[in-house]
């Protein structure tokens, strides 16, 4: 974090900056339910990185390139199309075990 | 020459992921989860206090704290909170990743001897207070950051998190030409001024220059100008528009004091840029107008149509939490404001001028105003 001066901070530090913290704005909050949530988000990233794990070594085991592959890899409106909706399925979990 | 801007600000597959899931979010959280607080409100909050006081109540002011003792609303804005400061750190990512070889690129526009249109900066513009110190939405070091080397983090953040709603919404990212509504607003226009032919047009406020391309896309034979006060946005904006092959010319300014001669402008617009102003200063900037602009010309703007007429008592709510929370300084007071008085307070006769709400799809809608001077 100790940067020269004159150099403009990145984004990055700029939201480190001590003065952004967060206001308190629940004046009850259940940790139970914080708790779900948090266990609930481990075990799907969990799950996620042990897969992709499988894909990846399974890919550069048959010769269809590595991380590279995949940084150039882009998605069909099918797949976009299936990712979206996994992903407001999630959140709206999450805010239902928030709100419920 | 190196990429352009356009193809150089692309975040990789870990960058999208997170953003995607952003985009995401803010649409649960402002959608379902606000939807929830309204239901709340008609179902206990609203008969409750109309059985303890006899009647409804009338203003935000007044049902303010029946919301705030609630869990579902506290959730709410820790949530909108949260989902903001994801926001930022996940375009965050993506700009501090960029932004070398943005700034390559528009330092080789701003050194080249073949450009369309040009830049004005004006290093010595004072800011008008508070916008100048104002974290509008929380953007970390706000517009005016980095403004001494004209440096292009703030303008990059604002088109990372336009790409980022963009492409919630389901449309690809950087391949929509028209992004923030040029044409649409043009179409507006002509829908309601149909002789409207400009030759010279005017987007106050205009940012990164998106609703200003899309003006000179629509009206091409047109001369653009887009002003804005802050130095890095129209540094950016200049390089989008050479970028695009358009000629446009960019000028850091106060909207309220142009410098630009009488009548020069036979068309002259803002989207979204009333709210982020005062009441004394949004007269200021429409006498301005009224001075710039010639026989027949016509000022148009699109803004929040969240005037407390116009929405329920939930809505006020939230809206006034946006305020005081999440960098909307200036919202409540615009919405407060009666803008029709505003225009004659800045000399625009009853003919001349305009207030309007234009359905948008959906629950959405536009605030429409301006005026029509007399040729």
């Amino acid at each position: 974090m100790s940067k020269d001066k004159n150099q403009t901070p990145s984004v990055a530090e700029l939201m480190l900056d001590s003065q952004r913290t967060k206001p308190a704005f629940i004046t009850n909050p259940n940790m139970d339910q914080v708790v779900d949530v948090v266990l609930r988000l481990a075990m799907e990233i969990s799950v996620l990185r042990d897969r992709m794990d499988i894909y990846e070594k399974l890919s550069e085991e048959n010769g269809f390139g590595g991380t590279e592959k995949i940084e150039a890899f882009t998605a069909d409106e099918s797949l976009q199309t299936k990712q979206s909706e996994r992903r407001e399925k999630l959140v709206q979990r999450i805010l239902h075990d928030l709100s419920s | 020459m190196s990429k352009t801007f356009t193809e150089t600000y692309q975040p990789n597959k870990e960058e999208s992921s997170r953003q995607a899931f952003v985009g995401t979010l803010k649409k649960c959280v402002n959608g379902a989860l606000e939807q929830k607080i309204h239901a709340l409100y008609e179902e206990k909050l609203l008969p409750e206090y109309t059985e303890q006081h006899g009647k409804p109540p009338e203003s935000r002011a007044e049902a303010k704290s029946l919301f705030e003792k609630e869990h579902l609303f506290q959730l709410w804005g820790s949530a909108v909170y949260t989902s903001q400061d994801l926001l930022w750190e996940t375009v965050g990512d993506t700009v501090d990743r960029i932004l070398e070889s943005a700034e390559q690129r528009a330092s080789e526009i701003d050194a080249s001897d073949n450009k369309l249109g040009s830049l004005s900066l004006n290093q010595e513009l004072e800011l008008p207070e508070p916008i100048g110190s104002t974290e509008i939405h929380r953007q970390p070091g706000g517009y005016f950051f980095d403004s001494e080397k004209n440096g292009l983090t703030s303008p990059l953040l604002y088109y990372g998190t336009i790409q980022l709603y963009t492409a919630a919404k389901g449309f690809s990212t950087g391949k929509t030409k028209d992004t923030f509504g040029g044409h649409a607003m043009a179409q507006l226009i002509t829908q309601r001024f149909p002789d409207t032919k400009p030759t010279r047009i005017l987007d106050m406020g205009c940012g990164i220059g998106a609703l200003t391309r899309g003006l000179k896309e629509f009206w091409p034979e047109a001369e653009v100008h887009g002003l804005d006060l802050s130095g890095p946005f129209m540094r950016c904006a200049h390089m989008m528009a050479e970028d695009s092959q358009l000629e446009m010319h960019f000028h850091q300014l106060d909207a309220a004091k142009t410098g630009f001669e009488n009548n020069s402008f036979d068309l002259i617009v803002s989207q979204i840029l009333f709210h982020e102003t005062w009441d004394e200063k949004l007269v200021e900037i429409m006498q301005e107008v009224k001075r710039l602009l010639s026989p027949g010309g016509v000022f148009f703007n699109i803004d929040v149509p969240y005037q407390p007429d116009r929405i329920g008592i939930p809505s006020q709510v939230t809206n006034d939490w946006q305020v005081i929370n999440n960098g909307e300084p200036f919202w409540t007071g615009f919405v407060d404001t009666n803008i029709d008085a505003a225009l004659a307070k800045a000399g625009f006769d009853e003919q001349e001028r305009f207030t309007d709400y234009q359905a948008a799809g959906g629950n959405n809608s536009y605030f429409l105003f301006g005026a029509q001077v007399a040729p």
